[in-house]
C-alpha cells in the first residue's frame, strides 16, 4: 500500500483533522434481495448469502401479485424467509361451491436456503446454494433450486441455477432424478391447509429447468439486473379475469440503495408488467447509532498501600446505614438502584436493580467501580447481586485486589472474567442487611404505544397507536399488583365477529378483543415472585392475566446460574374473559386447567436458545412446543416455534398447526444512549386455537435468563465500558 | 443520527411516568455530543482556560478533539493504575493514556477497550526523535460478544518530517513532525506526532481510535508526572 505523507507545516494538523480518514478496507457490498425477499436477482434466487444475522423486511408488487417478506440470515450459511403473498384473480370456488374468478388468494410460505460453498473472490470457486421455496406452505410457490453465483470485475455477478417445481415451469428438460427413480417424475403441490413440510415433493416433477442472470453494481447506489426466469406463472394466468400475461422469460430492473438498509427497486417483469420492491434491512451486529456515547465509567484508583485496613467500621450499624445511603445516591446517578446492602469486615454485599444499561455486565462493572471508590480499604470482596422484577437472580463475586490490578490495563475484560465467580443469589441477605425503604410504592406510566403488525394478508404493514396507562403497586419485596389499561387511538380494527373454529375460540376470537375504541383492561393482577433457594424461583399470579383470560397461574423454575439449562413448570386455571366487558366471564363460559413443563437450553452455538415444552394448552389440547431463538448479546432475538397437539389439521384450520416467528429489537440498538426498552414483534400469521398458550407478563425464565454464567460471559466485554 | 432525529424519536415515544417524563425523552433531551460543546472548563467558570489557570490547578491536563468536532475538550487526570492514566472530561468521557499513547476511550461514541504496542514505543515512553524505532506493532481491542474484545493488529512505521514550533495553550514547544503509517489485515490508517526535539515527548498527536471512531487530536497541556 502506498502512502501520501501528511502535509507538512503549520497547517498539518488543521488540514489533517479535517480531511484524513482512516483508510479502512471497505467490506464487500451486501448482496441484494429479489422480489421474494431472498438473496437473489429479480424473481430468481442467487447463491450469495447475507451477512450473519441480517434481517430484512421487504414488500414487492407486480401485476396481480404482492409479497411481504421477512428474511433472516439464521446462521452464516443458513437463511430463512417467511412470506405473505396476495394473488389477485387467482380464481377458486367460494364457500358455496361457485367459481369466483376474482378470488384473491392470501398465501403464507416459508423458504430456507443453505450456502454450500462460499465464493473465493480471488479464485474461481463460486458461491453455491441449495434452496427450498415454500417448503412449509400451501405449495403455491413450491420449488427447489441449486444455484451458483460468481463475481467478476468487482462489480458484476453472474448467476446460474437449476430448479424444480416452480423453477421448472418453462424451458425444461427431463428431471435428472427421473432416471434414478420414476417416483421423482411426479409432483403434487396441493397441500390443503398447508403448514406441513413438503418433503414428498422435493426435486420431483417431470422437468427441471435452468435459470440465471447478471447483476451490475454500477455505482455504490445503483444496481442493474437482468435475468432469465424459468417460472411459468401458469396457475396465475388461468382465471378469466387474470390481468397478468407472461409474454417473456426475461426480467430487467434497477435498484437504488437510498442509504444503508433501504433499497428501492423498479422492474420490467415478464414483458408485461412494471414491478416495484422496497426492502428494509438491518443487522443486530451493526447498530444504527454509536453505542458508546455518553458518560463513561467512574475512574478509580487502587487503594494506597498505606491505607488503613481497620475493620472497626463494620460493626457500626449507623455507619453502615450512612454508607448505604451514600452508596444508593451514587449508584442512582450511575443508573442503578441499591436494594439491599450488607457489610462484613472484609466483604460487602449489594443487591442492585439495573435501570439503565442494556447489558448486565456493564451495570455490574459500574457498580464495582463505585464500590472500589467508596468502600473502606478493609473490604476485599464485592458480592454484587442483580435484581430483576423484584427477583434476586445471580451473585457475581469480585476480588477487589484483582479488580485493582486489572482496571485500565489491556485485555481487562478477559482477565476480569477469569477471576469472578457467578452463582445463584441467596433468597435474602438476612435481617442484618440494610434494605431500601420503599414499600408500599406506586409506579405509574402513561405512554403512547405504537405497534406494528407485519405480514398480515389484509395490510402489508399496519401501524397503530394505543395509549397505555399502567400502574404497579409494590407492597413488599416480590409482592405487587399491576393494572394496565390500553386506549386504542389510531388505526383501530372493527369487530370481525365470532370465529368459526371447531375448537373453543381461545385465540381465533382474538381480534374481537382489540376491536373498537373502548378502553381495554389488559391486565389486573396480584403477583408474587420469590426464590426458594439459590437456584429455584417461583411465581404466583391471580387476576385478569391477559386480554383474553383471567384466573390463577403458578410457576416454578430451577435454573442454576452456572448451568446452561433449566427446568420449569407452570399450571394455570383460567377462564375466558368477555371481549366486550372488562370484568365479565359470561360470554364464552369457558374455563380450563392447563400448563406446560419446559426444558430450557442455551446451546452455546451462535446464541441459539431452545425451549421444549409439553403439556396441556388453552383449548384443552395436549401436545408440545419447540422454540428456537437466536439471541444476540445486545438484546436482539429472532425466534421460530411450532406446536403440535392432538388437534387434527382439519380442526386447526389454515396452517395445520401453530407456528410463528418472533422478533425482539432492543431500543438501545436504534439510539445513542442507554435504555433497556425492548420492542417485541410477533409474526405469528394466523391466530388459531390449537396449541395456544396463556400470555403471562412475568414468566420466570425471561427474567433470570440474562444473569446466568453463559449470558453474562457473552456480554462481559461491557464490564469495563 | 442527527439531533433532530433523536428529538423526533423521543417525541414519538414520549409520555410520562411517576418519575417524570419518559426516561427515553429525558435521555434524548440531555444527549449532547460532548466534543461539540465549547470549551467545557471555560463554560464552567465563564472564563477561557488559560495556562496560568492550569498551572495553578496543577492537575495533569490534556486537550482532545475528535476530528469532526469543532473545538477541543479539556480532560483532567483522574486515576493512575500502573502507569495507565485516565483523564476525564466534566461530562466524564474518558481517555486512558500510557505516556502519550491512547490505550482506551470511553463515551466518545465507539469505545476503544484497550491498546498495546511492542516496545520500545516512543508514544508510551519518550525517546529522542533520532532514536525512534523503525517500526512498532500496535494492537487495538474493540467491543465484541465475549470477555475479550475483537483485536486488530497493525505494523506501523515512522517517518520523520520537518522541525517546527507548536503552541499548546500559550506554551511553545520545539517539535519534529513524525508520521506513522500503519497497515494490518483489516485495513490501514495514519497517525501523526509532534515530538519534542530534545527528549521526544509527544506534545500533540493525531491517533487512531478505531475504524468507526477515526482519529482524535490529542494535546498534552500539562503532562502527568506522577507527583
Amino acid at each position: 500500500m502506498t502512502h501520501k505523507p501528511l502535509r507538512a507545516g503549520v497547517a498539518v494538523l488543521a488540514l489533517a483533522v479535517g480531511t484524513v480518514a482512516p483508510a479502512q478496507e471497505q467490506p464487500r457490498p451486501r448482496p441484494s434481495l429479489n422480489l421474494y425477499g431472498t438473496t437473489g436477482l429479480i424473481d430468481m434466487p442467487s447463491a450469495e448469502a447475507q451477512p450473519d444475522g441480517q434481517i430484512s423486511i421487504s414488500y414487492s408488487q407486480f401485476g396481480d401479485f404482492s409479497r411481504r417478506n421477512f428474511t433472516f440470515q439464521i446462521l452464516p450459511r443458513v437463511s430463512g424467509t417467511l412470506r405473505y403473498s396476495t394473488i389477485k384473480n387467482w380464481g377458486q370456488n367460494d364457500d358455496f361451491g361457485v367459481y369466483d374468478p376474482e378470488y384473491s388468494l392470501y398465501d403464507r410460505s416459508f423458504d430456507i436456503s443453505f450456502l454450500l460453498l462460499r465464493e473465493d473472490y480471488d479464485g474461481w470457486v463460486p458461491s453455491v446454494s441449495l434452496g427450498f421455496r415454500d417448503f412449509l406452505g400451501t405449495g403455491v410457490y413450491s420449488g427447489e433450486y441449486l444455484v451458483a453465483t460468481k463475481t467478476f470485475l468487482e462489480d458484476f455477478t453472474l448467476t446460474g441455477g437449476i430448479g424444480w417445481g416452480r423453477f421448472a415451469g418453462v424451458g425444461g428438460f427431463e428431471n435428472p432424478f427421473c432416471s434414478v427413480a420414476s417416483g421423482f417424475c411426479d409432483r403434487e403441490n396441493d397441500f390443503g391447509e398447508g403448514g406441513k413440510i413438503a418433503s414428498g415433493t422435493f426435486f420431483r416433477g417431470e422437468d427441471a429447468a435452468l435459470f440465471g442472470g447478471v447483476e451490475w453494481r454500477a455505482t455504490d447506489k445503483f444496481t442493474l439486473k437482468a435475468e432469465y426466469s424459468s417460472d411459468a406463472y401458469t396457475r396465475e394466468q388461468r382465471s378469466p379475469t387474470a390481468t397478468f400475461e407472461r409474454n417473456s422469460p426475461f426480467n430487467f430492473g434497477a435498484e437504488y440503495r437510498w442509504r444503508e438498509g433501504v433499497t428501492f427497486g423498479g422492474y420490467w417483469m415478464y414483458g408485461s408488467e412494471v414491478g416495484v420492491n422496497i426492502a428494509l434491512s438491518g443487522n443486530p451486529n451493526n447498530p444504527i447509532t454509536p453505542q458508546d456515547l455518553g458518560t463513561g465509567p467512574l475512574p478509580v484508583n487502587a487503594r494506597p498501600d498505606d491505607a488503613s485496613r481497620s475493620t472497626g467500621w463494620a460493626g457500626n450499624t449507623s455507619a453502615r446505614d450512612q454508607l448505604a445511603e451514600a452508596l444508593a445516591e451514587i449508584l442512582s446517578a450511575e443508573g442503578m438502584r441499591l436494594e439491599q446492602f450488607r457489610t462484613e469486615p472484609t466483604a460487602v454485599d449489594v443487591v442492585i436493580t439495573n435501570l439503565r444499561f442494556n447489558e448486565a455486565p456493564q451495570a455490574i462493572g459500574r457498580t464495582a467501580r463505585v464500590l472500589s471508590a467508596g468502600m473502606p480499604a478493609s473490604v476485599e470482596t464485592f458480592r454484587i447481586t442483580m435484581m430483576e422484577d423484584d427477583l434476586v437472580t445471580s451473585t457475581i463475586t469480585i476480588d477487589r485486589s484483582d479488580f485493582e490490578a486489572i482496571v485500565d490495563r489491556p485485555d481487562a475484560g478477559q482477565k476480569m472474567w477469569d477471576t469472578v465467580t457467578v452463582e445463584g443469589a441467596v433468597p435474602s441477605l438476612g435481617r442484618e442487611a440494610w434494605v431500601r425503604d420503599a414499600y408500599p410504592n406506586l409506579d405509574w406510566s402513561l405512554v403512547p404505544a405504537p405497534y406494528l403488525v407485519l405480514l398480515t394478508p389484509e395490510d402489508p404493514i399496519r401501524l397503530g397507536v394505543n395509549l397505555d396507562l399502567g400502574f404497579r403497586l409494590d407492597l413488599r419485596p416480590g409482592v405487587s399488583m399491576t393494572a394496565n389499561i390500553s386506549q386504542p387511538l389510531i388505526n383501530v380494527p372493527d369487530d370481525p365477529g365470532p370465529s368459526e373454529s371447531e375448537l373453543p375460540p381461545v385465540r381465533s376470537d382474538q381480534a374481537r378483543y382489540f376491536a373498537g375504541y373502548d378502553p381495554k383492561l389488559t391486565q389486573l393482577t396480584a403477583d408474587y415472585l420469590f426464590k426458594l433457594n439459590r437456584n429455584t424461583y417461583g411465581r404466583a399470579t391471580v387476576g385478569l392475566i391477559e386480554r383474553m383470560f383471567g384466573g390463577v397461574s403458578g410457576e416454578i423454575l430451577w435454573k442454576p446460574a452456572d448451568q446452561n439449562w433449566g427446568l420449569g413448570a407452570e399450571i394455570n386455571y383460567v377462564m375466558q374473559r368477555d371481549f366486550d366487558d372488562p370484568v365479565g366471564f359470561d360470554y364464552y363460559d369457558y374455563d380450563v386447567v392447563m400448563g406446560l413443563g419446559s426444558l430450557y437450553w442455551e446451546t452455546g452455538f451462535y446464541g441459539l436458545e431452545t425451549q421444549l415444552s409439553a403439556g396441556r394448552y388453552l383449548a384443552g389440547d395436549w401436545g408440545g412446543t419447540v422454540n428456537v431463538t437466536r439471541r444476540f448479546a445486545n438484546g436482539w432475538a429472532v425466534g421460530a416455534y411450532f406446536t403440535l397437539t392432538d388437534v387434527t389439521a382439519e380442526d386447526f384450520g389454515e396452517g395445520s398447526f401453530d407456528k410463528g416467528v418472533t422478533l425482539e429489537i432492543p431500543f438501545r440498538w436504534t439510539v445513542p444512549f442507554e435504555t433497556k426498552t425492548n420492542n417485541s414483534i410477533g409474526l405469528t400469521s394466523v391466530s388459531r386455537d390449537g396449541g395456544a398458550n396463556l400470555n403471562v407478563s412475568n414468566r420466570l425464565y425471561p427474567i433470570v435468563r440474562d444473569y446466568d454464567r453463559y449470558n453474562l460471559r457473552r456480554s462481559w466485554g461491557t464490564f469495563w465500558q | 443520527m442527527t439531533r433532530k432525529t433523536i428529538f423526533a424519536l423521543a417525541l414519538l415515544l414520549g409520555g410520562c411516568t411517576d418519575q417524570g417524563f419518559n426516561p427515553i425523552v429525558v435521555e434524548a433531551v440531555s444527549i449532547v455530543n460532548p466534543w461539540d460543546e465549547p470549551d467545557e472548563a471555560a463554560a464552567a467558570t465563564g472564563q477561557p482556560v488559560t495556562r496560568a489557570a492550569i498551572d495553578r490547578a496543577d492537575i495533569a491536563t490534556i486537550r482532545a478533539r475528535l476530528v469532526d468536532d469543532k473545538s477541543p475538550t479539556y480532560l483532567f487526570a483522574a486515576s493512575d493504575n500502573g502507569g495507565y492514566i485516565t483523564y476525564a472530561s466534566s461530562l466524564r468521557q474518558t481517555l486512558t493514556l500510557r505516556g502519550s499513547q491512547i490505550t482506551g476511550s470511553r463515551g466518545l461514541g465507539y469505545d476503544l477497550l484497550s491498546a498495546t504496542s511492542s516496545q520500545p514505543d516512543p508514544l508510551s515512553r519518550p525517546i529522542r526523535p533520532g532514536s525512534w524505532p523503525d517500526e512498532v506493532v500496535r494492537s487495538y481491542e474493540f467491543p465484541a460478544d465475549s470477555p475479550r474484545g475483537r483485536v486488530e493488529s497493525f505494523n506501523c512505521r515512522f517517518e520523520a518530517g520537518p522541525i517546527r514550533d507548536v503552541v499548546i495553550l500559550q506554551k511553545s514547544h520545539r517539535v519534529v513532525e513524525i508520521s506513522e503509517y500503519c497497515d494490518g489485515p483489516t485495513g490501514a490508517f495514519e497517525n501523526l506526532h509532534l515530538a519534542d526535539v530534545s527528549d521526544g515527548t509527544v506534545w500533540r498527536s493525531l491517533q487512531w481510535l478505531g475504524p468507526q471512531q477515526g482519529l482524535i487530536d490529542l494535546e498534552m497541556v500539562l503532562p502527568y508526572t506522577g507527583d
